[in-house]
């Protein structure tokens, strides 16, 4: 009978041996594919046989096909691609919006420019030339405050594109989570890890976490239930819809949530503070305004104190000055109002230069007064002048822009290792792939040899009876 | 840690994209010139050197300032020679034509190249700079004085034309016509063109010594270029004012321009050992991951 065993033992063997170099193969065709895990043939010895008083050995099988897999690594993974995402996000972003700001010339020279002009036309204020470049020079002011705003504002607008391409890429995502899920529950019904769909989950998950900075529950369970923020994004085989199609107060679009259910659908904007849309909301929703509002505050302060120093003098007429720019009502969107009253644009000689009514010519206190402006400090601007308030403004976008870039260049050199520990457990190594295949090829070559063996011991008892 | 195929291949990816990034950060340092090219190379040195470029602004537009108010502090003073001259030249005439043997003929002669000088001060209390009257106050785009019975009338205002000479400093830099030449506001003022004029009476009816006569227009004669003396030191104080502050400005625009490129400027030393290290850097990188990732086990196994 032990003939017949060796021979059932070879031919399992050889089966076994299959199982492994066809599993090796599978590393081997997967050694770039990102997110998967080299997979091990489980080899055991199987159940010995009690043959009389001995217990002998019954050959090999294979129990079943693992990837090895850190949770730990993929865990930290997860976390890094969130942190990642958002300093991506925003060094992008602030990357562009630096150039609002140039390191020479923009609102800082129009300024200089603007108040100079009155200067020169102190020195000789009845000239219409002086009048002129004084219209010029505050054109040239207006125009570089609106710039500089539309600027930011584009900033804004293209911020809210990506959302909407980052909310769609999202759903898609999620949509692939929850259909995995299913089928990982189904293929794993029978007992056996589905280790290439888990792997494509992993995957998935990663980059859903670099969207949102979202969290996995569920461990090694079949279904991962991914939550944001105490939202449910996936659960089982369904997934949250998220769509940005409701604008909102601010003109710009909203994040809505609805469940995977379906029951519950409201406006969660404030619960994505993490991942890409994490940093493209903060962005958008406070640090861009917040510069935008502090350069509607410059642009109105400038308006306001040039106004009410110019109506305290008189034309080239004798006449009260009126406003020389036109007056601007409410703070938000001033840098864009700015402009030049059209009166004074029309008839340059309706600037009051002079501060007294006589109409004379050689009068220039109040160019000199409106150009002293320029080292003036201002309540409004918190007790500093115009220069100051804007190079302040300036140091805080460079700040934000440069610490931005330095926190991805950092946090992509974090996600670097991580994923270098996790690829150190996970990854495939061909070498190590090619030393197996030559075991399992020896193996197999062993066992075809031991087929022969057996076949020789039944022909040697054949020829016994012959 | 265990090393895998595709770990290494990022790994080598990461290092020369890194290498390849800083050789160009480097490279265009080089080739602008400059160590800030945009606000987040160095926040706090771009809102300093914008800084400094107001600041050189504003200095040049003083230094403007001053050279549109030197010229006429310059003409103010030489045509307030000139007035001198005129009434050095008044009193001589006076002083000769006081001595007892001088005949009313002669005074009355005289009379007549008196009234020639208060002509020419009439002109020069009209004195046109640039289109501009000096003498006018702020009303200087009409002639301030207007010839009249017993001298002349004050058509401008007192307004005082000040210009900005620096961040701190304003000097004025006209005088109104009505002190100069009227003595307006001037303790113990003197009148130049009524004295003429009296002067000039004095000589036509023969008066020497009596009221109003010709020893008295001398008295007044030299109060009257005391006066004009003092204006013109006031004059030359401007000058000397607007001069300093001119060498001040100059000074600081020099520095402005060293301190611009102390902020902005790359050192051309430091950049160019580190872009020739970066270069030797990446091409070490190059080499190394060339051998890393070029063996493979299947090499060995033909």
């Amino acid at each position: 009978m032990s003939i017949l065993t060796s021979l059932s033992i070879a031919a399992r063997a050889m089966q076994a041996q299959q199982e492994a170099i066809q599993t090796t193969s599978h590393n081997i065709a997967n050694v770039a594919t990102p997110g998967y895990s080299r997979q091990n043939a489980l080899m055991s010895a199987s159940a010995p046989a009690l043959e009389g008083q001995l217990l002998l050995g019954n050959g090999v099988t294979v129990t079943g096909v693992r990837n090895v897999v850190d949770r730990f690594a993929e865990m930290e993974l997860l976390g890094r691609n969130a942190s990642l995402g958002y300093a991506d996000a925003r060094a992008r972003a602030l990357g562009a919006l630096q150039d609002a700001f140039p390191v020479s010339g923009g609102i800082q020279s129009a300024l200089d420019g603007f108040f100079n002009a009155w200067s020169a036309l102190s020195n000789n204020p009845g000239g219409q030339a002086e009048r002129v470049a004084v219209v010029n020079a505050a054109n040239a002011l207006s125009y570089q405050f609106s710039q500089t705003r539309s600027l930011l504002v584009d900033g804004q607008t293209n911020l809210d594109k990506d959302l909407n391409t980052a909310v769609g890429n999202l759903n898609s995502l999620l949509t692939q989570i929850a259909d995995l899920n299913g089928q990982i529950a189904g293929a794993e019904a029978g007992g056996q890890p589905a280790n290439d769909l888990r792997d494509q989950r992993q995957l998935l998950l990663q980059q859903v976490s670099r969207l949102t900075g979202a969290t996995v529950l569920g461990g090694d369970a079949p279904q991962a239930t991914v939550l944001v923020g105490g939202l449910v994004l996936v659960s089982g085989d369904r997934a949250a819809t998220l769509d940005t199609d409701t604008v909102g107060v601010s003109g710009f679009r909203l994040v809505n949530y609805t469940s995977p259910n379906g029951g519950l659908s409201f406006d969660a904007s404030t619960l994505f503070s993490q991942g890409e849309i994490g940093g493209i909301l903060s962005l958008r929703d406070t640090e861009i305004p917040d510069m935008l509002g502090r350069l509607d505050q410059l642009a109105k302060t400038v308006v306001d104190q040039v106004n009410t120093q110019h109506a305290a003098g008189f034309d080239l007429n004798g006449a009260p000055g009126g406003n020389f720019f036109a007056p601007i009502g409410a703070v938000a969107g001033a840098a864009n109002a700015m402009q030049v009253a059209a009166a004074v644009a029309a008839d340059p000689s309706l600037i009051a230069a002079a501060q007294t009514a006589a109409g004379a010519p050689g009068d220039n206190g109040n160019a000199l007064a409106i150009a002293g402006l320029q080292n003036g400090v201002f309540a409004a601007l918190g007790n500093k002048s115009p220069q100051d308030y804007y190079l302040a403004l300036v140091q805080d976008v460079g700040s934000q822009a440069q610490s931005a870039g330095d926190q991805a260049d950092f946090q992509q050199s974090l996600l670097s290792q991580a994923q270098a520990r996790r690829d150190s457990v996970s990854g495939v190594s061909l070498e190590e792939e090619m030393t197996k295949l030559i075991l399992f090829q020896r193996a197999f070559e062993a066992s075809s040899v031991l087929v022969r063996t057996g076949d020789e011991m039944y022909q040697t008892i054949i020829d016994m009876v012959r | 840690m265990r090393v895998t195929n595709q770990s290494l291949s990022s790994q080598v990816q990461d290092t020369l994209q890194q290498a390849l990034r800083r050789l160009t950060e480097t490279q265009e340092q080089i080739s602008s010139g400059k160590r800030i090219n945009r606000l987040a190379d160095d926040p706090f040195g771009a809102v300093r050197s914008l800084d400094v470029q107001s600041l050189a602004a504003s200095l040049s537009q003083y230094q403007k300032n001053i050279a549109a108010g030197l010229p006429v502090l310059n003409q103010t003073d030489n045509v307030l020679g000139d007035v001198g001259d005129a009434l050095v030249h008044a009193k001589e005439i006076a002083v000769s034509m006081a001595n007892g043997a001088m005949s009313a003929a002669d005074r009355a002669s005289a009379a007549a190249e008196v009234r020639e000088l208060s002509a020419r001060l009439l002109s020069l209390g009209n004195f046109q700079f640039e289109n501009r009257y000096l003498f006018a106050g702020f009303a200087n785009g009409a002639a301030p004085f207007t010839a009249a019975v017993g001298g002349a009338t004050y058509n401008g205002d007192s307004g005082t034309i000040d210009i900005q000479a620096n961040r701190s400093t304003r000097v004025t830099v006209n005088l109104p016509g009505d002190s100069v030449f009227q003595g307006a506001g001037v303790a113990g003022g003197t009148d130049l063109f009524s004295t003429l004029a009296d002067l000039e009476t004095a000589l036509t009816v023969n008066n020497v010594s009596g009221a109003n006569g010709i020893t008295t227009q001398i008295g007044r004669l030299d109060a009257g270029l005391d006066q004009i003396s003092a204006f013109r030191a006031q004059v030359g104080a401007r000058i000397e004012t607007l001069n300093t502050a001119r060498q001040g400005l100059e000074t600081m625009q020099l520095k402005t321009t060293e301190m611009r490129s102390n902020i902005e400027d790359v050192d051309p030393l430091k950049v160019y050992s580190d872009f020739a290290r970066l270069q030797q850097a990446f091409q070490a990188a190059l080499e190394s991951s060339a051998r890393v990732v070029q063996p493979s086990i299947l090499d060995f196994m033909r």
